[in-house]
């Protein structure tokens, strides 16, 4: 039996349990002419009928599970009613509706960056992925840092050096501790201050969050460029497993050559 | 009797010049020398600029009319900018153009200051302040490091994706190429050809891991929109000086960003987007410069005929050779390998996308991205999608037929 390690406190970050997001779905590249349906994410066995690749756009996204294996997507719609692995089909999440699930949970979640508060984010990071950290926009997922939540909660107290991947334009290693990871590559702006919030829209900044992402929600903090500091974006990505939204990556999406 | 009042000094009349960097003003220009010259050249007044850029000439009893003004700074260059401008040792901070302004004297003051040539500097007068901004044409960058005897063979084409303040404050010190061409095509030079300067980030093209060692990288200031085309008028010549003075440079190998930006495992898309759609490389073509395709009739047999099997189709990701999967399903009647011969041909073009093994993965749809980029761009196509249809498909047979 899984069971999850977020700890219910009053003042503790929400892991938002809202309605699920019930938007449409759509088929992959890798998707064959049909699609495995199984029972449960742990289920050895498909279960019958498989899903038509024509029908994937029928269906309706209703849970996730997320595993450092893969990812499943507990799907509905018809007669079809069971999930598929994530490889084969992505569920988005529309802007609308990504907005009503994590608004105020990424609000908090600024908040917890903003005040280096680790402890609060350590709340709401991913039980079974983790928590992704990506220098730049262009995702990495071989090679970007990820920390669980109780590496999280004393990474600033953590003298260690790590390579959170490479710098634009020389190419060389980033090799940091945490702490000035944290005020070169998550907060080193005030991104409360952010002129606008995306959720879930797709654009070019955010195009490797997505292809990385696929069904996750992603919130975009996105500050101008001015005078000789250029524009830079911090992006969130929210996953949802077992019914709730949690924190899995956080991309600093600043100027690169 | 009271004694007699002294005579109160002459009033002098002073022009006060302010001498800045016309692309980072808070870079004053010390040790220039300034003169006003008659119209038979005589030197009228002159000075030299302090530390904080600042310079004053006597203009007390000089008349009402029109004279010439030179600003030479302590480095200056006249000629176009490429492999010959700052090669000496030690080589200074700073280099500018020389100006030249045509100046008209009003009752002791300057009215208004022209310069000869406006690429060289910018002049605001105000009351007895003349600020000029002299356009730099070497501004010495610390974002280098030597090229560890490695041979200068690419030259990268960027876009900076952001405006000229935020890119010269940064290629100052953090990161930055060798050359920048700013929207007004005036080219600025940052780090000398002897060092790779750090532009590429990490990188592979033609088989080379990390590309910085062996190229020469040129940013265009352009964020989004067309670019204009005294940046493509400058960059042919850069172009002209560059692959005159580099004879290792091949040619063949002048790329975009896009076209070599990976992740740490060799996957490109990393820096899709630059220099972007809106940049015309069928400028560089026409001059023979970079990737080129040939033109032919199409042949629908290309790729094992699935162009002719499957009407409409287009190889994409999940398709393999193994198990026949073209076009996203399965077909038996195909034989041969089609993908691994699409593989083979991006990677004699140039492109990363690993050992070809027949399997249409990210790495290759990355690289068919990458291609479509640079040929559909400037409107030559439609926008990219990492699917091989026969439009895609031909393109990559019409590259590789050139391909020295």
């Amino acid at each position: 039996m899984r069971s999850l390690v977020i700890v219910a406190l009053g003042c503790a970050l929400s892991t938002n349990a809202a309605a699920p997001a019930r938007s449409g779905c759509s088929a992959t590249d890798y998707a064959s002419e049909s699609i495995a349906l199984r029972a449960s994410p742990d289920a050895e066995r498909d279960s019958s009928p498989s899903i038509p690749k024509g029908k994937v756009s029928s269906l309706v996204r209703v849970d996730a599970f997320g595993s450092l294996k893969g990812d499943w997507l507990q799907v509905r719609g018809g007669t079809y009613d069971g999930w598929v692995s994530a490889k084969y089909v992505v569920c988005r999440v529309s802007s609308e509706e990504a907005k009503g699930i994590v608004a105020q949970q990424a609000a908090d979640v600024l908040q917890a960056l903003k005040t280096a508060d680790m402890t609060k984010l350590a709340e709401v990071v991913h039980p079974t992925k983790g928590l992704r950290f990506s220098p730049y926009a262009s995702v990495d997922t071989k090679t970007d840092v990820v920390l669980t939540a109780l590496q999280l909660k004393d990474a600033l107290k953590d003298p260690a050096k790590r390579v959170w991947g490479a710098e634009d334009g020389s190419g060389a290693p980033i090799r940091l501790t945490f702490t000035r990871y944290y005020h070169k590559f998550v907060y080193d702006r005030d991104f409360s201050k952010a002129l606008h919030v995306n959720f879930n829209r797709a654009d070019e900044g955010t195009k490797h969050a997505w292809e990385n992402y696929p069904n996750a929600i992603v919130v975009e903090y996105g500050l101008p460029e001015t005078g000789s500091t250029p524009r830079e974006h911090l992006l969130l990505s929210f996953e949802q497993h077992q019914g709730k939204w949690y924190l899995s990556g956080i991309i600093h999406d600043g100027w690169t050559l | 009797m009271a004694p007699p009042k002294k005579a109160a000094p002459p009033v002098q009349i002073k022009a006060k010049f302010k001498l800045r960097n016309r692309l980072n003003k808070v870079d004053n220009i010390g040790g220039a020398q300034v003169q006003l010259l008659d119209a038979t050249s005589r030197v009228i007044a002159s000075g030299t600029s302090n530390g904080h850029g600042l310079v004053e000439l006597n203009l007390t009893s000089v008349a009402d009319g029109d004279y010439s003004c030179t600003i030479m700074a302590p480095n200056t260059d006249s000629n176009p900018v490429g492999p010959a401008l700052a090669t000496g040792a030690p080589v200074p901070d700073r280099i500018y153009r020389p100006v030249t302004l045509a100046v008209k004297i009003t009752g002791h003051m300057i009215k208004t200051a022209t310069p000869s040539d406006a690429q060289t500097a910018n002049v605001a007068v105000s009351g007895t302040s003349i600020v000029v901004d002299i356009q730099p044409v070497w501004m010495k960058s610390a974002a280098h490091t030597g090229r560890g005897g490695d041979v200068i063979s690419v030259i990268v084409v960027h876009h900076t994706a952001c405006a000229v303040g935020p890119a010269v404050s940064t290629f100052l010190a953090e990161k930055g190429p060798h050359y920048m061409i700013d929207t007004d095509g005036q080219i600025v030079k940052w780090v000398q050809e002897s060092e790779a300067s750090w532009h590429a980030g990490i990188s592979r093209w033609a088989g080379v891991i990390g590309v910085n060692s062996v190229s020469i990288g040129i940013e265009i200031v352009n964020d989004i929109g067309p670019y204009p085309e005294a940046q493509y008028v400058a960059l042919l010549g850069l172009l002209d000086r560059l692959t005159s003075a580099f004879s290792t440079v091949d040619t063949w190998n002048i790329i975009g960003h896009s076209d070599i930006g990976t992740d740490a495992s060799g996957v490109l898309g990393r820096k899709s987007g630059d220099p972007g759609l809106q940049f015309h490389w069928d400028r560089l073509e026409a001059k023979r410069y970079g990737l080129a395709m040939a033109f032919g009739p199409p042949d629908f047999n290309i790729y094992s005929g699935f162009f002719r099997t499957v009407t409409n189709g287009a190889f994409r990701k999940g398709d393999n050779d193994t198990h026949h999967r073209f076009g996203g399903s399965v077909h038996n009647t195909i034989t041969g390998t089609p993908i691994k011969e699409l593989q083979q041909d991006l990677t004699r073009i140039g492109y990363s996308l690993g050992t070809p093994d027949g399997d249409f993965a990210l790495k290759t749809e990355r690289a068919v991205l990458a291609i479509q980029e640079h040929f559909f761009a400037g409107g030559r196509g439609p926008t990219p999608n990492g699917r091989v249809d026969f439009q895609t498909a031909a393109l990559v047979k019409s590259v590789v037929e050139l391909k020295p």
